[in-house]
């Protein structure tokens, strides 16, 4: 088949696309998975006991305003990797910063820490934040990332980092060194599976 | 090369909106420079060059949602043709690498003569029947999709959807060809 022949084929196809694209597939998985982890939260894991008292002090902020930053900072890079030709260097600084910055102030408070509750708190972060992944995955089928691995690592930080907000509902624990290591783990699973996923099916 | 930018994207722009004769303006000024990019990276495969056109020049056109308007139009197209070249060494095992040129290399090199891709006719002929006929009629003399549609029985409403899918599909058998 000739060039022009394609080309003639392609234009037939031609029709007005809307603008951001990549901008309205991260909303709407945000407005299909931040639920579902909500619903998981109240029916699998149950609210923390002590929520209403909680939500006066300032630990409950602290952590939601951790994760949101994160989820902030790489949602800005996914939306610029899921684009040919754009870089998203300073975003992925920012987000690995927030990330260095939480983990050595819980350094700091780490010793004479119990063991407990650890790893629920990684599981549940990544389950609350898996169904979100493959849906932002799947709504950004249509973008074009020069680094499929990458894009699809990224956007899982940015599910990981909004599903983490919403297991803080859950969640009592109320230390740096607990949110620092086990939220980031949290975070960081969700972005592992987005690897996963962003190399098959990201591809184009 | 500036005044290429400012075609290109006013193109684009234009295209984007769903005027067609611009868009079929923008994937002929493109292919010309695809051309002239792929060939000399790909020295002693002619009809792989064409494919490789065609393969990205369907990227752009399926993918156009990914380009943001505000930005320049080029890096964008020239990250597309990239992406497919290093796609295409990887399909072949081929260890090279492309370097980041400058985008301005992309939009000045000479032009090439062009061939007949084979990859794109026998992705075509591995197409269900149906969609098959539709891309024929409507690439020979640029037949309206509501001609199109009724030679092969369907409406033009119809004929939209099954051309775009037949594109789609199109490109997804390209790139998983060789």
């Amino acid at each position: 088949m000739r060039t022009d022949d394609l080309i003639t084929a392609l234009a037939a196809d031609t029709r007005a696309v809307p603008r951001y694209a990549a901008l309205r597939g991260l909303a709407l998985s945000t407005f299909i998975g931040a639920p579902i982890a909500l619903a998981l939260t109240l029916w699998w894991l149950g609210l923390r006991p002590d929520l209403v008292s909680a939500v006066g002090g300032a630990f409950f902020w602290i952590k939601a305003a951790y994760t949101l930053a994160l989820s902030l900072a790489f949602g800005a890079a996914a939306l610029r990797l899921v684009r040919p030709g754009a870089r998203a260097r300073a975003a992925l600084a920012t987000g690995g910063g927030v990330i260095v910055l939480i983990v050595l102030l819980g350094l700091v408070q780490l010793i004479g820490m119990e063991a407990a509750e650890r790893m629920p708190a990684l599981r549940g972060c990544s389950a609350l934040g898996a169904p979100m992944t493959l849906v932002a995955i799947l709504a950004l089928r249509s973008m074009a990332p020069t680094s499929p691995t990458l894009a699809g690592g990224v956007v899982g930080l940015f599910c990981g980092g909004v599903s983490a907000t919403v297991y803080g509902l859950h969640c009592p624990e109320a230390t740096l060194a607990f949110v620092g290591l086990w939220y980031s783990l949290g975070v960081m699973a969700c972005g592992a599976l987005g690897v996963a996923l962003g190399r098959w099916l990201l591809r184009w | 090369m500036d005044d290429l930018e400012t075609r290109l994207k006013a193109l684009m722009l234009r295209g984007l909106a769903g005027d067609a004769q611009a868009h079929r303006a923008l994937l002929s000024l493109l292919q010309a420079r695809l051309r002239a990019y792929f060939s000399p990276r790909m020295s002693g495969e002619p009809a792989d060059v064409e494919d490789l056109v065609q393969e990205t020049l369907l990227a752009v056109h399926l993918r156009r949602a990914s380009w943001d308007r505000d930005q320049p139009f080029s890096p964008w197209a020239f990250a597309i043709a990239r992406y497919k070249l290093v796609d295409h060494w990887r399909r072949r095992r081929v260890r090279k690498v492309a370097p980041l040129e400058d985008v301005a290399d992309f939009l000045a090199a000479p032009d090439v003569m062009l061939d007949d891709g084979l990859d794109l006719t026998r992705a075509l002929a591995g197409l269900p029947s149906r969609q098959r006929e539709l891309i024929e009629a409507v690439k020979i003399d640029g037949r309206s999709l509501a001609e199109a549609g009724l030679r092969t029985g369907v409406s033009e409403g119809a004929a939209k959807v099954a051309l775009h899918r037949a594109l789609k599909s199109l490109a997804e058998r390209m790139r998983r060809a060789d």
